[in-house]
């Protein structure tokens, strides 16, 4: 029963998956047909030769936003089990805000994204701040039993980063701080082929690492002391989720923004549509989950022209979902 | 500083009463004022000039669907008029003036009184290094460090007038319980470039310097009316700017940019779009029809040695773009020149530029747009 | 199957008990001790998780040190006073848990955690709750659950830190009733930490003394309780005896 709902649930987001690329890649401002699609996509050629760039880009931030999406998610999903909380994600416990503190230091500083040692500088700097925080928070969660708290703290790093930011803006020129403001409203497109290359290659290999997550996941639903006696070593399971959350949620938010609620909304909702308990399953699906709302967000985003930042559509979207979830939840009872 | 400013409104406050107690005193002042040129208004919308016996009052004011407002001051050069109450009074002579754009910089400075600014929002974006210098030996007080106007600087500059932009709403004026005056200044409003450079003559009124406001006026005037009347339609079009991330923000086709590049005689892309704002384009709306525009006008903060690869390096299909093959992207560098406030004040340079560019003239030392190589 | 030699427990600068050579065989042995004596301390230490400690802990005759955390799982298993899962588990997913020791990295399940599972469910007569959410059930219940969790983890050792610490009076029972079944059904240790003293002579083939820096072992069931209370210095309340 479970396996076959489980397997329903998968199919109806592949083909809700595939079903958006196709329309991300066919409808836009520029009109054209599928027909014209195909054959640019084959490595034809069409009237004008700005169509085939177009549709470069099309598919570029469709592979972006599907990839983003995935690693936002799944990233939300082992900090939430983590901290045993349906609250958690890479934007609640600052680790976004670590990461885009990192990025204003090098962008502030006058560093553009184009060259390739601008590029690694951004991305380095991002994961130090994000993995700097989730240090911080874990040093944090020493004190402080209680996991709301440490949401709350987490909550707090937010805001002081965003000061710091702030601060940082008093130095910048104009041009640096206007760079970082569009940053921070978040956006799938941009990336250059080299940069494609790099962000895909680093999501997947980093993806795939946190199937070494699996065992360790499914133990840490029933706490450290459980998940210890088990046979996981809590020690170095604590250190890998830190790595992997930390570098995947920075290097999407060195790539694409700091996009709120996808690592939220996705986990908690998939967490109560899947029947399996096994994170081999769970992983995978809310990493496609993940990737089907980023895919949504960005189709609406298009529609509107690239007009509605990413992040106002992923809060409409992601928000109602977090609430009902907890509504859900707090129905049937369940102790966080 | 403060001793200093407080020092000055003393002897501000103590002239005051000396033209309040003896009327002769006044009478070499009025003469002065009277010896000035007034000011006619040819095609600005958002300012008047209305001379009166013993005071000069200038009106500023929303014209058109912009948010509505009107606001006036009264330059004083008889001390017995009875004014209404809430009524904003400065002495020309004295004016110290607050400035929340640096826009209005270029205006004073070229009419010679850029010493009268006391405050000003956002000295570091000021980019113009004859006028930088300036503000930093006249010890210039910075009075936004954020977005907001920070009132303790604003208070230690103690300005007579402060000149403020109408954003937001106009009408409830933030500054008003202060005790500081203030005069909404929308020149960005202006819906043609010589009319925007009228608002010189606003500048000139408000220092004493009406005659060279006038002056300046005429002789840009007749420049740029020169120059638009000997060039002729090209028929060929162009894009402008540049997208930041996803984002196209391209000038409405009423805006005074494009208003000005047309003027050189050829077409704005984008014409038939209405709206008096920025219109947001998707990169994709935009190159599909860059591609086909004739000339790509550009004014963007660049590095100094911008070229034309650098161009290509931001975004291949660029080298797909008819203005980009055939090397007519007009570029304006704002890390080398102040468009966004010199500018203002020199249209008829600009257009000069332009037609040069577009071929249209022989021989000209280009100061703001070039052609990328 | 669990033995310390010169075993010695600290925690920080405290030194909390030392023991000289006490071997435990199958059977149900119970840990007891005043608050703050180092229960909880030696039950972490049997489970590899407190590593200050000096002398020697024998695991099915081979040193604690030489086993892996994902092997010492196949040895030891544990169950605590209160229990919380994170997500919407089914009691039968919870009694899953037990067996990750032996699945592979996807933690698959194979036929035998299935029929593993089912086994113990019978044993411990858990078929009334197994398949309802584990966060709606009774702490009793949740109780019954995590024990036949440890039993599914097929473990020669069983440890129990106050399993009873939340239980009301007939849930105690049930909790003594089902070890005792264990017992009787497996050849494990049953190692529980317990205040609880009345059911000891029933229940026990021995008991763990923490008393005065000294961890002894105390095998006469006649003589538990009096040992007990004469240790605590509470001699005149033998006749309270149950």
């Amino acid at each position: 029963m479970n396996l076959r709902s489980d397997i329903a649930l998968i199919g109806v987001i592949i083909l809700g998956i595939f079903i958006l690329f196709w329309m991300n890649l066919l409808l836009g401002d520029v009109p054209m047909k599928s027909a014209d699609v195909f054959n640019l996509l084959a490595g034809g050629t069409a009237d004008n030769p700005a169509w085939s760039y177009i549709v470069e880009s099309r598919l570029n931030r469709s592979i972006v936003a599907i990839l983003a999406g995935g690693a936002l998610a799944i990233s939300g999903l082992i900090l939430q089990v983590f901290f045993r909380n349906p609250l958690a994600g890479p934007g609640v416990l600052g680790i976004t805000s670590g990461a885009s503190l990192g990025v204003a230091v090098v962008v502030l500083g006058g560093v553009t994204m184009g060259s390739l040692l601008g590029n690694l500088g951004i991305i380095l700097a991002g994961i130090i701040g994000a993995v700097a925080v989730l240090f911080l928070l874990l040093f944090i969660a020493r004190f402080i039993r209680n996991s709301v708290t440490l949401l709350v703290a987490g909550l707090m790093f937010g805001y002081f980063t965003a000061a710091l930011i702030n601060i940082l803006f008093l130095w910048a020129n104009e041009t640096a701080t206007r760079k970082y403001v569009v940053w921070g409203l978040g956006s799938f497109e941009g990336l250059n082929q080299s940069e494609l290359l790099i962000f895909t290659t680093l999501i997947i290999v980093l993806s795939l690492l946190c199937f070494m997550l699996v065992k360790p996941l499914n133990a840490l639903v029933a706490g450290t002391d459980y998940a210890a006696s088990i046979g996981i070593n809590v020690k170095s399971t604590r250190l890998l989720i830190i790595l992997f959350t930390g570098v995947l949620a920075a290097i999407v938010t060195v790539y694409c923004g700091p996009v709120g609620f996808i690592g939220i909304a996705v986990p908690q909702l998939v967490r109560v549509l899947v029947k399996s308990k096994n994170h081999a399953v769970i992983l995978p699906v809310v990493f496609i989950a993940g990737s089907l709302l980023a895919l949504g967000a960005d189709f609406i985003v298009r529609m509107s022209s690239n007009s509605l930042p990413l992040n106002t559509v992923t809060a409409i979207v992601g928000a109602p979902i977090i609430i009902w979830v907890i509504v859900k939840m707090n129905q049937r009872n369940v102790s966080f | 500083m403060r001793s200093l400013s407080i020092l000055s409104l003393l002897i501000a406050s103590f002239a005051l009463m000396q033209c309040v107690q003896h009327t002769e005193a006044t009478i070499s002042e009025v003469t002065n004022q009277i010896e000035q040129e007034s000011v006619e208004v040819k095609y600005a919308e958002g300012f008047d000039i209305v001379y009166q016996e013993g005071f000069i009052k200038v009106i500023t004011q929303s014209f058109g669907e912009n948010a509505p407002f009107r606001d006036s001051v009264y330059i004083m050069s008889n001390s017995e008029k009875v004014f209404e109450t809430k009524s904003k009074i400065v002495n020309q002579v004295t004016v110290r003036l607050a400035c929340q754009s640096s826009t209005h910089l270029s205006f004073l400075d070229e009419l010679d009184r850029l010493d009268q600014v006391v405050a000003l929002c956002g000295i570091k974006y000021v980019n113009n290094a004859k006028i930088s210098k300036t503000l930093s030996k006249n010890e210039v007080i910075e009075l936004c460090m954020t977005d907001q106007v920070q009132m303790e600087n604003l208070y230690q500059s103690n300005p007579d007038l402060f000149l403020i932009y109408p954003f937001g709403s106009a009408e409830s004026n933030e500054f008003y319980d202060t005790g500081i005056q203030t005069l909404l200044i929308a020149e960005y409003l202006e819906e043609s470039q010589l009319a925007r450079l009228e608002w010189i003559k606003l500048f000139g009124v408000l220092t004493g310097r009406a005659n060279e406001a006038n002056a300046y006026f005429k002789e840009v005037e007749e420049a740029y009316l020169k120059l638009k009347n000997e060039t002729q339609p090209l028929e060929k079009t162009f894009i402008m700017n540049l997208p930041f991330q996803d984002q196209w923000f391209t000038p409405s086709s009423k805006s005074v940019g494009v208003e000005l590049i047309e003027d050189a005689g050829i077409q704005y892309y984008y014409r038939n779009e209405k709206g008096t704002e920025n219109i947001v384009h998707s990169n994709e709306q935009v190159w599909n029809d860059g591609i086909q525009a004739d000339y790509w006008v550009i004014i963007a903060r660049r590095p100094i040695d911008f070229k034309l690869a650098d161009l290509i390096a931001e975004q291949s299909v660029y080298k797909e773009f008819l203005s980009v093959q055939n090397h007519q992207v007009i570029f304006c560098n704002t890390s080398v020149v102040d468009y966004f406030s010199k500018g203002v004040i020199e249209p008829h340079i600009i257009l000069k530029d332009l037609c040069y560019a577009t071929g249209q003239i022989e021989s000209h030392e280009p100061q703001y747009f070039f052609l990328l190589e | 199957m669990l033995a310390f030699k010169q075993l010695e427990i600290r925690a920080g600068a405290r030194h909390l008990f030392a023991a000289s050579s006490i071997h435990l065989r199958n059977g149900i042995v119970a840990l007891v001790g005043r608050n703050g004596t180092g229960k909880s301390t030696l039950l972490k230490t049997i489970m590899g998780l407190h590593r200050d400690f000096s002398g020697e802990i024998l695991v099915d005759g081979k040193s604690l040190d030489s086993y892996k955390p994902a092997d010492l799982a196949k040895e030891i298993a544990i169950v605590y006073s209160k229990s919380n899962i994170f997500g919407s588990h089914s009691g039968r997913d919870v009694l899953m848990l037990g067996r990750l020791p032996y699945q592979n990295a996807f933690a698959k399940e194979t036929a035998v955690d299935r029929e593993q599972v089912n086994r113990i469910i019978e044993l411990l007569q858990l078929e009334k709750f197994i398949d309802q959410e584990f966060s709606v059930l009774s702490d009793g219940e949740k109780q019954l659950i995590m024990i036949g969790r440890a039993v599914v983890q097929d473990t020669k050792i069983i440890l129990l830190d106050e399993p009873a610490a939340f239980l009301d009076l007939v849930n105690r029972h049930q909790l003594m009733r089902v070890l005792q079944e264990i017992a009787k059904s497996t050849e494990k240790l049953i190692l529980f930490s317990t205040h609880q003293m009345d059911v000891l002579p029933k229940v026990c083939q021995s008991v763990l003394l923490i008393d005065q820096n000294e961890l002894r072992l105390i095998e006469d069931p006649t003589t538990f309780i009096t040992t007990i209370y004469k240790s605590f210095g509470m001699d005149n309340l033998e006749t309270d005896e149950v």
